[in-house]
């Protein structure tokens, strides 16, 4: 990176920070430091909303989903806008007029303390670990690509983090998070400027968009039925509706943040409205990806991407086979592009049986290419089985390094700590608000002042910041498949507890000891699926929620009526 | 402008109309009304670009 490109970096992120620290400097009560003082229009909420959801790996991994991919990831949203309204229907009223700070401080009311320990552990230990995931993830990207130490961007990346939540809790993240969605957004929009420049002068956005369809990457939809099937329409559409439910209705990294509404009026409409902007948003990020794909049509891309990979197998016995398999490829892209060529020339006449034979010529010049790739990756695996082999995370990246001029690429690296450092937040102040009201605040000091209580929420700020970092620190020793696994992890709890919530707004006469019960027989009815079945993980979250559901009813029923009567 | 409102102490009122689109309902529908037209354009983009 050049110096004006680290200017940008450093500048934009002290920017944040202070802002952060200056707008939270006045939270002195347990609500206004949790929950901005139940104060905020509803474009506040919508904004800290949606860069909640967007982390870093939103903006590095979505455009690389696309590349390798196509677009078909979009559909993984098509639940989220059902999910809105459910949620502005039933749960935004509920936990507005109870006043509750968290989800789960309602199950105690409407069910029993064991239930709401059961959900708020639950979320502390999935939130915890999602924490330190979302420092590692683009911290293992950015030191691959820029060949920064690990550790060290760990560290930075969670101290600024703790040191705005810690000093100004949710005032201080809730103004931050508009601050970083707006940088990361026009990092992104500025990123595809810079492409479609880089594109050919004669080549048009819509034939750009033409070679990517022919070679299969417009695929946005598939109405096809199948349930191991990870994207399709209707596993976007049912498995995504109970993951997003579960998501903004029960984990409180989401609720805290509509709850900082200043009515029922104003959460709602935050929510409708990502609903509106969610799914655009996600086509025009996975779109960034195809035009970086179109790029390399043109311009010829590297053998793989995560060049850790590439230098160490140029160093190993097998780096001539490796050369060999570099000069195919040099050789493969050139017979590509002439393909792409004609495909554009013959889009712009009136034959479309030469169009149709361009396109037919480009996919089998597509085909030999990619089993260039193939090769090299079957490669690498024999040279080293525990290889990374999946390069989808540093496409987009290698691009910004690479082509985009200097003080773009400082922005773009700065869009990715915003969106890592706006999720971060969120989630400490989560966790925070967790801890304080559900464990300490209820179980261990019931009766002390405000004052106290914003103190104790900064200490357990820092401490799940700093328990976020050691999990970070030591969480490569996971990784490739880390950051996939964090989604499933996800789905195996957002099913079950989801179900609790929905036993507790709509079956009005199942107790706490049915529901905790059911939920133990949804988990297990969960993890076998995980572990028995090759069952798309979106659908956990309906089969956790339905079990949770039906198994309530039945145990419910069969309880005898005493035992319902004596906790009722 | 300012961002904030105190609302504190305010009543809840879980019927309380939005600040602009009339009613709740129409809200709701122009969100689902949204959803069908993105899932159309998706499927012509599919079959167009195919």
């Amino acid at each position: 990176m050049s110096g004006l490109d680290w200017l940008v970096l450093v500048g934009s992120q002290a920017l944040v920070v202070l802002y952060g620290v200056w707008k939270g400097r006045r939270a002195t009560t347990l609500e206004g430091y949790m929950l901005s003082d139940r104060s905020m229009k509803w474009h506040i909420v919508l904004f800290s909303i949606m860069a909640t959801q967007a982390s870093a790996i939103t903006f590095i991994s979505t455009p690389g989903q696309a590349y390798v991919d196509g677009m078909r990831f979009v559909q993984f949203y098509l639940g989220l806008p059902v999910g809105m309204i459910v949620l502005s229907v039933t749960a935004v009223p509920i936990y507005h007029r109870l006043k509750v700070y968290t989800a789960y401080e309602y199950l105690e009311g409407r069910f029993d303390l064991k239930t709401r320990a059961l959900a708020a552990s639950l979320f502390l230990l999935q939130r915890g670990l999602s924490a330190g995931l979302t420092i590692f993830a683009p911290s293992l990207i950015l030191s691959i690509i820029l060949g920064w130490d690990l550790y060290i961007t760990n560290v930075v990346m969670a101290t600024l983090v703790i040191l705005y939540v810690a000093t100004g809790g949710s005032k201080a993240l809730e103004k931050t998070n508009r601050l970083q969605l707006g940088v990361a957004m026009f990092g992104m929009i500025t990123a595809v400027v810079v492409i479609l420049m880089k594109l050919p002068p004669s080549l048009s956005l819509y034939d750009a968009t033409v070679v990517a369809g022919k070679l299969g990457k417009m695929n946005a939809i598939d109405f096809s039925f199948d349930w191991n099937n990870r994207y399709n329409f209707w596993s976007g559409l049912i498995g995504g509706l109970f993951l997003q439910l579960s998501y903004f209705g029960t984990d409180q990294s989401q609720v805290g943040r509509y709850l900082t509404g200043s009515s029922v009026a104003e959460s709602r409409i935050g929510l409708l409205f990502n609903g509106l902007l969610k799914i655009p948003m996600q086509f025009f990020i996975l779109y960034v990806g195809i035009m970086v794909f179109v790029f390399f049509q043109f311009v010829a891309p590297p053998l793989f991407f995560n060049h850790v990979e590439v230098d160490k197998i140029a160093a190993s016995p097998r780096a001539a086979e490796w050369k060999a398999l570099e000069a195919r490829h040099e050789a493969a892209h050139a017979a590509r592009r002439e393909k792409v060529e004609e495909l554009v020339a013959a889009s712009g006449n009136a034959d479309t049986a030469r169009a149709e034979r361009a396109a037919a010529a480009l996919r089998e010049a597509d085909e030999a290419f990619r089993g260039v790739r193939s090769d090299a990756v079957a490669l690498m695996k024999e040279n080293d089985p525990k290889a990374a082999t999946t390069d989808t995370n540093y496409v987009f990246l290698t691009f910004v390094m690479r082509y985009l001029p200097s003080g773009l690429i400082g922005l773009v690296i700065s869009a990715v700590f915003c969106a890592a450092m706006s999720s971060v937040a969120s989630e400490l102040n989560a966790l925070s608000s967790t801890t304080v009201i559900d464990v300490y605040k209820r179980s261990i000091r019931p009766n002390e002042s405000d004052g106290h209580y914003v103190r104790t929420s900064k200490v357990a700020t820092v401490f799940w910041g700093l328990f976020a970092l050691g999990f970070a620190m030591v969480a490569h020793r996971f990784a490739p498949s880390l950051i996939e696994l964090v989604n499933i992890v996800g789905s195996l709890f957002y099913g079950t507890i989801l179900g609790v919530f929905l036993v507790a707004f709509y079956l009005k006469h199942v107790r706490g000891t049915a529901v905790f019960a059911a939920a133990i027989v949804a988990e297990a009815a969960v993890v076998w699926c995980a572990l028995g079945t090759k069952i798309a993980f979106l659908w956990y979250n309906v089969v956790g929620c339905v079990v949770v559901i039906v198994a309530a009813l039945v145990i419910q029923a069969a309880m005898p009526r005493n035992a319902a009567r004596l906790e009722n | 402008m300012d961002e904030t409102r105190e609302g504190r102490d305010a009543p809840v009122r879980a019927d309380e109309p939005p600040p602009f689109g009339g009613s709740w309902g129409r809200l709701y529908a122009l969100v689902i009304t949204t959803l069908a037209l993105l899932v159309a354009a998706f499927a012509f983009v599919t079959r167009h670009f195919a």
